[in-house]
């Protein structure tokens, strides 16, 4: 097996960009020269609020990238989780953690594990009032990965993200949008804590310095009015962001010990335990 | 053009439309980049901005993942400036690119931090300022990894 470190993966993606067809696409293109340092101090009124959580897909390539192969196959899910409900608030909260469960079976290019995540995706959307705007995209999902399209199906998942969010937007349902999201980074999370645990490294635990993320995920959920704000799943996922949160420190501290990931692998697990149905 | 003003923000319906357009023009140029393996995400934040205004957006990135993010506006001729910095203020553009009305700039990020996206959309110099007064641009922003 070969041993990468990180400088000699920077030093190749630096090289593999400099192909001949980008430069026709994009005609001025240059390496660019040092600018100047912005104050960012100066700039509060123009932050922008809106926040684009990270796919999983993102997170679990990286994994790829480290040395180590990890065994995404062991968290790919024999069940998607069993029965029915009606609370919507529990129901998107599942919705999102099966949305990352499709991000781990298309890692472990896992045929079964991808259609049958495919198929709740659409049984919970049906429960959700959302049956015609996913369809589209579960037989997409389907149709990719028949043909092991793999990087197809990520496309066709972080669309039904976005279709679900808008979706739930348009009907007013801002709040279950939310619970969606951080439900899907919640799952990722512990997916990614337990494959750094078992084979720790820095590179890997650095992957979690992401506390403005987990930050955002709080002010979110605190600021929510919806009936479902009080309800006992949401209030643990409150409680665990907030510990979390404290165990991701500051980005200035970029490796987390590797004591921190294992607790906050128990803390995600804990919780995406009680979303998902047995 | 009619402009509707709620709760202190100026909307223009024409922009609102011109929006997709502005995404749309960004999804044609980057099909290259999917061939050479970038994920495009479907995600994206888009605005309207004053001629010569400013948005910042904070936004996660790790280390060891390349990326593009991508900048453009419907209106043709504008002066489209996209930088990257990190969480010190510090400029990580690595590359630019330009195609038409789409502005591209790559980043390996040294750090997994936040890092800050600075948009900023000028009017053709010279162009005189219509009616309304305050005409504004719209913006969308993608990226993609890999």
């Amino acid at each position: 097996m070969i041993d990468l470190s990180w400088r000699d993966l920077r030093r190749l993606t630096f090289g593999a960009v400099q192909v001949a067809g980008l430069a026709v696409l994009w005609p001025a293109r240059g390496q660019e020269a040092v600018g100047e340092r912005l104050v960012l101090e100066s700039f509060p009124a123009l932050m922008i609020e809106e926040v684009i959580v990270p796919d999983p897909g993102e997170l679990f390539s990286l994994m790829d990238k480290l040395p180590g192969q990890p065994n995404w196959d062991s968290w790919v899910r024999r069940d998607f989780g069993k029965g029915t409900m009606t609370d919507r608030t529990r129901l998107a909260l599942w919705f999102g953690t099966l949305i990352a469960d499709g991000f781990i079976a298309v890692q472990a290019e896992n045929v079964d594990g991808v259609n049958k995540a495919g198929r709740r995706i659409l049984e919970l959307a049906e429960s959700l009032s959302l049956r015609d705007a996913v369809l589209p995209h579960s037989r997409a999902i389907m149709d990719a990965c028949e043909a092991k399209d793999w990087p197809k199906v990520r496309r066709e998942l972080d669309r039904t993200h976005r279709t679900v969010r808008e979706q739930m937007e348009l009907m007013r349902d801002e709040d279950l949008a939310q619970y969606v999201s951080v439900a899907g980074w919640l799952r990722g999370t512990e997916v990614l804590t337990s494959l750094i645990v078992e084979s720790y490294s820095q590179d890997k635990a650095e992957i979690l310095n992401q506390p403005d993320l987990a930050e955002h995920f709080i002010e979110r959920l605190s600021e929510l009015e919806g009936e479902g704000k009080d309800s006992e799943p949401v209030q643990a996922v409150l409680a665990g962001l907030r510990t979390v949160r404290q165990l991701m420190g500051t980005s200035a501290e970029a490796s987390l010990s590797s004591e921190s990931v294992q607790q906050i692998h128990g803390i995600c697990a804990g919780i995406v335990n009680q979303i998902v149905p047995k | 053009m009619a402009c509707v003003v709620v709760a202190g923000l100026t909307i223009s319906p024409r922009a609102h439309a011109f929006m997709d357009e502005a995404h749309a023009a960004i999804m044609e140029a980057v099909a290259g980049h999917v061939e050479d393996g970038f994920t495009i995400r479907e995600e994206y934040w888009k605005g309207e901005l004053e001629s010569g205004g400013k948005k910042l957006i904070r936004h996660q990135l790790f280390r060891g993942n390349e990326y593009w993010f991508w900048l453009a506006t419907s209106l043709p001729g504008c002066e489209i400036k996209l930088e990257v910095y990190d969480a010190e203020g510090v400029p990580v553009t690595l590359e630019r690119a330009t195609n038409g009305t789409v502005r591209g700039v790559r980043v390996t990020p040294a750090q997994t931090a936040s890092y800050y996206i600075l948009v900023q959309i000028s009017r053709p110099s010279g162009e005189q300022s219509t009616n309304p007064p305050v005409q504004l641009i719209d913006w969308a922003l993608v990226y993609g990894y890999r």
